[in-house]
């Protein structure tokens, strides 16, 4: 979405590693505001009671209590050019509060421009967030320099999407792999060599020492996309974060690869955040699934519950859109919502989804945000139907300020701003 | 809405001429071992390899379903005729309503058959829309070229609003350039494009692939109502089985060149004769299964060196004696369809059960 405006997104002014320059008032605020100094540990709770106000039910949303990675109210607006002299900003993430707990896999399921990618990068600090926190193991990591970062960077992996593209050609598959221990400065050649083998031999690229030898180019999409998950997986992380890592490759591997991803959870304790669109695989391969919609979570929970018992309109209409091989398919109509995703550039005022929401209630839903809140234990919605998702009555001067679309960040400034 | 149910098929792959047949009795299309292969670095590949079927009536869907490198594309090229300069072999018969169109020259087929009768959605056509041009423009250009059934600007401009209507756009979209349009609008633009000259059969290669789920439902929505009126045929080639019984009441399922199975979807889908549509439909993961999808064994074939025999068999658990040396033929079952699997030879399978190699259990 950010090509229309014929312009390279860039990050709002940051510098690596520096505090991010804030782009608009709610957010200068936020930052200002943001516990820095204190070390929010999910054990005591105070990670979700940072960003609520006493009462506030955003703190259930089905977070684990066991946060791996967590982030916390993160916003993320990047600035694009339009024509020569105006700027336009895309809000990528708009107040996100989602937690991953060690050892599990969390699927992100949305659709392109929903801000999964952006999700994924910001809780590895690919990209810095505009505004909140992400926690790592414990530790506030948002304002960490890159001279900080070491050991961060060894404990979270990402796997890319497009195994093609991601792999040096010039490179050896050893080589590929051993790149990373490389650069963590492993000296050892003996060792490098054993941690690569181990690697190769997770990843099921048998016999290792022949895959070893070989170019990318002279492998399958299935294969190619091993390697990557190898070369993540040759620093022993705890975290990966996996960015739509079947999309590319052939059908037929596809169940494989998610297979070895799912393996590497049960068996390693690898905790995976999974970047898709397919959400039935999502459903087979994730234990919780949080469905995005232009920059937010609309909806968590356990991966059977959302998909069986869905509850935001959204989630409702994704799942009835998906077809299933069924003969009879062809003789009715699928219910489809109707229009498009629109752009983060134009983000609607109030619940981001109801210019296209068939169950909209007027007056409401255009107006003011729903707050991601648990339905039942462990399955949170943020949807004006479910009366956890609506904030209490507000003074009509919280309504506006809730038209900025910033609710969460906001909110922390206290009850009545 | 309620569709008919699919005809039974009276004609099977080695059926009797279709020219002479009374008009309703023929196919609208009928292609008879029709074989293309490429030259690539001084290998064959063998892309489309002795392919039959039929294509019963007006409005009836195909979908031809099968994983890259099974030749899906290359039946759509052969079908239009627009093949590379690599071509190594090119043969069988298509027959397009009687019509053979084989026999026509180049300048014959681009005359009174490529867009005018068979049409093409190509995979990723959306993004090739030419970004200088309005939409109205594209989608009028063979309305205003010289030749039979050239329009008046008039004409055309009309024609072009209906057809928006028809694709389930406002008219006015006719002023706008492409980059002004959403995803899901360029696509339906695409499919207004293939329908301008009212063509009998509709290809559609991958159409809904670089779509978001929720805009793919609504495309093949749109497509459902196209087959329904004004009751155009089409050929859907997809990798995705399931968006095939989206649409298609005939499903052909290609492996490495050959159509292995192929008859009504109810068939294919819920009965499947070959092994390989068996394990291509328990790799998928259902929605509304709690039963984890299982993956497809082996690495699939290169199109250059096939397997010999089948050239399923180092894939499947279903092998058996004939299956490693003895190219299957393809077997016709009761609906009309047919499946090349040796387990259709009642006699192999009595002959290697008597010599005590029984074929494998049931896929999978």
């Amino acid at each position: 979405m950010t090509e229309r405006h014929g312009g390279t997104p860039v990050p709002v002014g940051t510098t690596p590693g520096g505090p991010s320059t804030p782009v608009d008032q709610t957010a200068t605020r936020a930052v200002g505001s943001a516990p820095t100094a204190g070390v929010a540990t999910p054990e005591n709770g105070s990670l979700a009671g940072a960003a609520s106000r006493p009462g506030d039910p955003r703190s259930g949303g089905g977070q684990p209590t066991d946060a791996l990675v967590a982030l916390d109210a993160v916003h993320v607006t990047f600035v694009t050019r339009k024509g020569l002299f105006r700027s336009g900003r895309v809000r990528a993430l708009n107040g996100v509060t989602l937690a991953v707990a060690r050892g599990e896999t969390l699927a992100l399921v949305g659709e392109s421009g929903s801000g999964k990618t952006t999700l994924g990068r910001v809780s590895l600090r690919l990209t810095d967030p505009t505004s909140g926190t992400v926690t790592f193991d414990g530790q506030d990591v948002t304002r960490l320099g890159d001279a900080d970062l070491g050991w961060f960077r060894r404990r979270a992996q990402i796997v890319f999407q497009d195994p093609f593209s991601s792999l040096n050609p010039y490179m050896r598959v050893g080589d590929l792999v051993a790149e990373p221990l490389v650069i963590d400065g492993v000296r050892d050649g003996g060792e490098r060599g054993e941690r690569v083998r181990a690697a190769l031999e997770a990843v099921e690229l048998l016999p290792a020492a022949r895959f070893s030898e070989k170019y990318p180019t002279q492998m399958s999409g299935g294969q190619r996309q091993r390697v990557g998950i190898a070369r993540a997986l040759v620093r022993d992380p705890e975290y990966i974060v996996a960015d739509e890592p079947v999309s590319m490759i052939d059908a037929s591997s596809r169940i494989e690869i998610l297979d070895l991803l799912r393996g590497l959870q049960e068996g390693r304790g690898v905790a995976f955040l999974s970047i898709t669109h397919d959400i039935a695989s999502a459903r087979h391969f994730a234990d919780r699934i949080a469905v995005m919609y232009l920059g937010q979570v609309v909806e968590l929970g356990a991966a059977g519950q959302v998909v069986e018992d869905p509850l935001h309109p959204y989630t409702q209409a994704l799942i009835a859109a998906v077809p299933e091989p069924d003969p009879s398919n062809r003789f009715r109509r699928r219910a489809v919502v109707p229009g498009e995703q629109t752009g983060a550039a134009d983000l609607p005022s109030g619940c981001p989804f109801h210019p296209r929401c068939p169950r909209r209630i007027p007056g409401v839903c255009d107006v003011v945000r729903p707050l991601l809140a648990d339905h039942t234990p462990g399955h949170a919605v943020a949807c004006h139907l479910y009366p956890a998702s609506t904030p209490g009555p507000m003074p009509p001067g919280s309504v506006a300020l809730d038209l900025v679309g910033a609710s969460s960040a906001t909110r922390r400034l206290g009850p009545t701003p | 809405m309620s569709f008919p149910a699919p005809a039974a098929r009276a004609t099977a792959p080695s059926a009797a001429e279709a020219t002479g047949m009374p008009a309703e009795a023929r196919p609208l299309l009928e292609v008879r071992d029709l074989h293309l292969h490429y030259r690539s670095a001084g290998r064959t590949v063998r892309a489309v390899d002795g392919v039959s079927f039929t294509l019963d009536r007006r409005g009836e869907a195909i979908g031809v379903v099968g994983e890259s490198g099974s030749g899906k594309t290359s039946l759509a090229t052969a079908l239009m005729r627009l093949l590379p300069k690599s071509v190594a072999r090119f043969d069988g018969q298509i027959l397009l309503d009687g019509l053979d169109l084989t026999a026509l020259s180049d300048e014959q087929y681009r005359r009174q058959v490529r867009w005018r009768r068979i049409a093409m959605v190509f995979q990723g056509a959306m993004n090739v829309l030419n970004p200088v041009l309005k939409v109205g423009t594209q989608i009028a250009e063979p309305l205003l070229l010289d030749g039979e059934g050239k329009l008046d600007k008039a004409a055309a401009r009309a024609k072009v609003g209906s057809l928006l209507e028809r694709v389930g756009l406002p008219r006015d979209i006719a002023g706008r350039y492409p980059h002004e349009l959403s995803g899901g609008q360029k696509q339906r633009v695409v499919i207004a494009t293939a329908l301008v000259q009212d063509p009998d059969l509709l290809i559609l290669d991958e159409p809904t692939s670089a779509l978001d789920v929720s805009i793919q439902a609504q495309i093949m929505n749109l497509l459902k109502d196209l087959k329904e009126d004004p009751g155009i045929s089409m050929l859907f080639i997809t990798h995705d089985i399931g968006l095939a019984s989206d649409l298609c009441d005939t499903i052909a399922v290609a492996y490495a060149g050959e159509h292995v199975e192929f008859g009504p979807a109810e068939r294919v889908l819920l009965e499947p004769q070959h092994p390989y549509t068996r394990l291509l439909l328990r790799s998928l993961p259902r929605l509304h299964a709690t039963e984890r999808p299982r993956p497809m064994p082996g690495e699939p074939p290169d199109l250059t060196a096939p397997p010999s025999g089948c050239r399923f068999h180092p894939r499947c658990p279903s092998c058996f004696a004939p299956c490693p040396t003895e190219h299957p033929s393809a077997f016709v079952l009761p609906d009309g369809g047919h499946s090349r699997c040796w387990l259709l030879d009642a006699d192999k399978v009595a002959a290697s059960r008597a010599s005590g190699a029984a074929p494998g259990g049931d896929a999978g």
